[in-house]
């Protein structure tokens, strides 16, 4: 141990923790076969051809040529750390030992990837709080205050409108025409006396000479 | 067509109205009578809906079934024709289920002011209207289904609401019926460029490929502003979030799980393939509206306060993937169109469930207030965490078959779209899209960090952690968020039994439709193959 020594003694996980750990680890070190192009097993994109019952855009075809200098990499990469591991971590004094702590730079190199390259800090205090945010912040603003408020407007728009044109065209104009039609329709009474006669078959008549003058007005409008 | 048991969808679409033919003679006071009478309707529905899917000739699932046309309003040449294919089913028995789950659901929650006849009865109509849209074969009879669904709605919202209810159920009611009327003037548009022949579906399909591009843009443009207000799809979404946040429980959850799919229905069977030249024109339109509906949605979602309002919006953010694998034209984003609104009726219904029960419990839905519930309700905090995983698309769940294959479609839109030069259009919606992943599982995550984990916030702390269930007596409280809530510790309690029924279909489904989709991608498929053969198949 070579941090500061814990307030606690360490226990050994129980099964309930293990069992789950090895199965998932071997599922994470064999499920990259499932769809593996190079050794020609596609069960990954089978499943989901059947799955979904239709015809789902072919892969691209593997070439080792392009395949080859990311496995040396990662190879390389793994051999490194493995050494690295050892030499730090092993029981054997060794040079590298200490290293970051006597050389500045290396330390603050260390200190870079302790942080995981300060990625979660950069996500937290700058994606989210300054970013996502602000963002969606605006975005909420802009729904509330200009899509809701064009929406509200057309509909305040539509009530006011509906007002002035009961206020000024139906009460103002047709109740006035109305109004004044009712007069001369009291003038027009007095006139017409004779022809309330109390017979039905003229009430008919006059009902259907109305109904054929308004037809022919119709008729004349519309050709 | 196959013309068999030319009965069974009137029967499985009007069932519910005898149903409130039999309730209106029921005392409003015997509430028990009219509950019972409403659910054994649903039950009776959706029976006759099992029976239409045992009936169904999966091996012809292109074909529209049980079809019958009849005369219905001779001078407009109106006809009532209903049929169903692989598209509608899987709608038409959702709704059917959505209905049946709700109404046991409302055995013991009706909402204040109470009237559970009235309740039950809009309820019932409710489900015709759903039901008719998904089988009506005749753009008047579409129409008028459409509508049919509006005033019940409207009415749950206006009388069963909370303290906006008034607000939200006009505006619900106005853009709605805004929509409509551009989409009835394109109908007509329709009927009268096609000849003044007839209003039916199929025939359109067969005929309306002969208007001329520039019509048919327009026509196009109409229902589109019909339909694209009922998804609800950006920049038409403003009235969802009102409309759900003030609707009672059992209507949030029919609205997220088969009103908003009238739209998208609304798209596949009619827009798209009797204006196949138009949507041709609209499909790069229409996709970025949906893209921005995804951002937009998740946006929207990270800057909600309230529970509620925050799952409404996910609905924007939800309805855009839905969208996007329309308007690639392809089969797999018409497919994953199709899967994703049956995954986004079953997900989203069980989030609202679940909201509306956490409403009941600790009387509010602000997120800082609402801490500790696995503490507290261990069930309902796992039922909110599994419906969380699923809407956020996790793998495994129905949620993903809706979202995955849409962007896959987009990478690679139809053929008539890349020949049209929209594939570097399209292959950048793919990668805002999949971003849009990134901020669903964001503000999901957020959201149930918040409510889940942790203790209990201070003023809810001391009450019981009663992880038993037991029945609640009580109805939901829409008056405004009660502070003082020492009161209402007693009504902190875990999933309750008439909860468990309603819930555990639900929940089932979306772990086997998340495991086995081929059970309905297999019987959308054939429909949707024959749909766009028209834009060039792939």
């Amino acid at each position: 141990m070579r941090g500061k020594p814990l307030g606690f003694a360490p226990d050994d996980s129980p099964w309930q923790i293990t069992v789950p750990l090895i199965i998932l680890g071997t599922l994470a070190l064999v499920s990259g076969y499932l769809n593996a192009a190079p050794f020609h097993t596609e069960y990954f994109h089978e499943w989901l051809h059947s799955s979904i019952g239709v015809e789902v855009p072919e892969a691209p075809v593997f070439e080792w040529i392009n395949a080859v200098p990311s496995i040396v990499l990662v190879a390389l990469g793994f051999a490194v750390s493995l050494l690295l591991c050892k030499a730090v971590f092993g029981e054997k004094k060794n040079a590298l030992q200490g290293l970051t702590t006597r050389n500045q730079l290396l330390g603050a190199g260390h200190k870079f990837l302790v942080n995981k390259y300060y990625l979660d800090a950069l996500y937290e205090k700058v994606i989210v709080h300054g970013i996502a945010h602000p963002i969606s912040k605006a975005a909420y603003w802009t729904n509330q205050h200009i899509l809701d408020g064009i929406v509200n407007a057309v509909g305040k728009g539509g009530r006011r409108s509906g007002e002035l044109v009961y206020k000024y065209i139906d009460q103002g104009l047709v109740d006035g025409a109305v109004n004044g039609s009712g007069a001369t329709a009291r003038g027009a009474g007095g006139a017409l006396q004779p022809v309330q006669s109390g017979k039905v078959n003229l009430y008919g008549a006059l009902l259907f000479g109305a109904a054929a003058v308004g037809a022919l007005v119709l008729v004349l409008v519309n050709s | 067509m196959i013309q068999d048991k030319q009965w069974l969808l009137s029967v499985g679409v009007f069932l519910p109205l005898a149903g409130v033919l039999v309730m209106l003679f029921i005392p409003k006071k015997d509430e028990a009578s009219a509950k019972g009478v409403a659910i054994i309707t649903a039950a009776l529905t959706l029976v006759v809906g099992v029976y239409t899917l045992l009936q169904f000739d999966y091996d012809q699932s292109e074909k529209l079934q049980f079809f019958t046309t009849n005369n219905w309003i001779k001078p407009i040449k109106a006809t009532y024709t209903v049929g169903l294919d692989g598209i509608s089913l899987p709608l038409y028995i959702l709704s059917m289920v959505i209905t049946l789950l709700v109404m046991i659901y409302s055995w013991d929650h009706v909402p204040s002011p109470g009237n559970a006849k009235a309740f039950f009865i809009l309820m019932l109509v409710l489900q015709t209207g759903m039901a008719g849209t998904f089988v009506a074969q005749d753009l008047i009879l579409f129409f008028v289904f459409f509508e049919v669904v509006l005033l019940p709605m409207y009415f749950m919202i206006g009388v069963w609401g909370g303290d906006n209810r008034q607000y939200a159920s006009l505006k619900f009611f106005l853009y709605t019926m805004f929509g409509s009327a551009l989409m009835l003037v394109a109908f007509i548009a329709l009927f009268i460029n096609t000849g003044s022949v007839s209003f039916s579906i199929p025939y359109l399909i067969e005929h309306g490929s002969s208007i001329a591009k520039n019509t048919a843009i327009w026509i196009f443009a109409g229902m589109f502003i019909g339909f694209a207000v009922k998804v609800p799809m950006f920049p038409f979404h403003t009235w969802l979030p009102d409309a759900h946040t003030q609707a009672p429980t059992q209507g949030s959850v029919i609205l997220a799980a088969i009103l908003l799919k009238l739209g998208t229905y609304g798209f596949v069977r009619i827009a798209l393939p009797i204006l196949p030249q138009a949507a041709v024109k609209w499909a790069p339109a229409i996709g970025v509206l949906a893209v921005v509906g995804i951002i937009y949605g998740s946006l929207g979602c990270l800057a909600q306060t309230d529970m509620k309002r925050l799952i409404a919006f996910s609905s924007v953010a939800h309805m855009g993937f839905v969208m996007l694998g329309i308007s690639t034209l392809t089969p797999l984003g018409i497919n994953a169109a199709l899967f994703g609104m049956v995954a986004h009726g079953l997900i989203t219904g069980m989030l609202f469930f679940v909201a509306g029960s956490v409403k009941e419990r600790y009387h509010t839905l602000e997120i800082k207030r609402l801490s500790g519930m696995l503490l507290q309700m261990p069930r309902m905090g796992w039922i909110l965490g599994f419906c969380a995983m699923a809407s956020l698309g996790l793998p495994g769940l129905a949620g993903f078959w809706g979202e995955f294959p849409a962007i896959l479609a987009s990478w690679s839109p139809s053929s008539v779209l890349v020949a049209n030069g929209h594939e570097t259009l399209f292959r950048v919606l793919t990668i805002i899209a999949a971003l849009g992943t990134v901020l669903a599982a964001g503000y999901l995550l957020w959201l149930y960090q918040r409510t889940a984990f942790g203790e209990p916030t201070a003023e809810f702390a001391t009450a019981g952690h009663d992880s038993h269930g037991h029945d609640s007596h009580g109805s939901d409280s829409h008056g405004s968020d009660d502070h003082g809530s020492e009161d209402h510790h007693s009504d902190i309690h875990d999933v309750s039994t008439f909860e468990w029924i309603a819930w555990t279909p639900l929940l089932v489904a979306i772990v086997v439709f998340g495991v086995v989709p081929s059970l309905m991608f297999k019987i959308m498929d054939p429909a949707v193959q024959q749909l766009t053969s028209v834009f060039g198949g792939k």
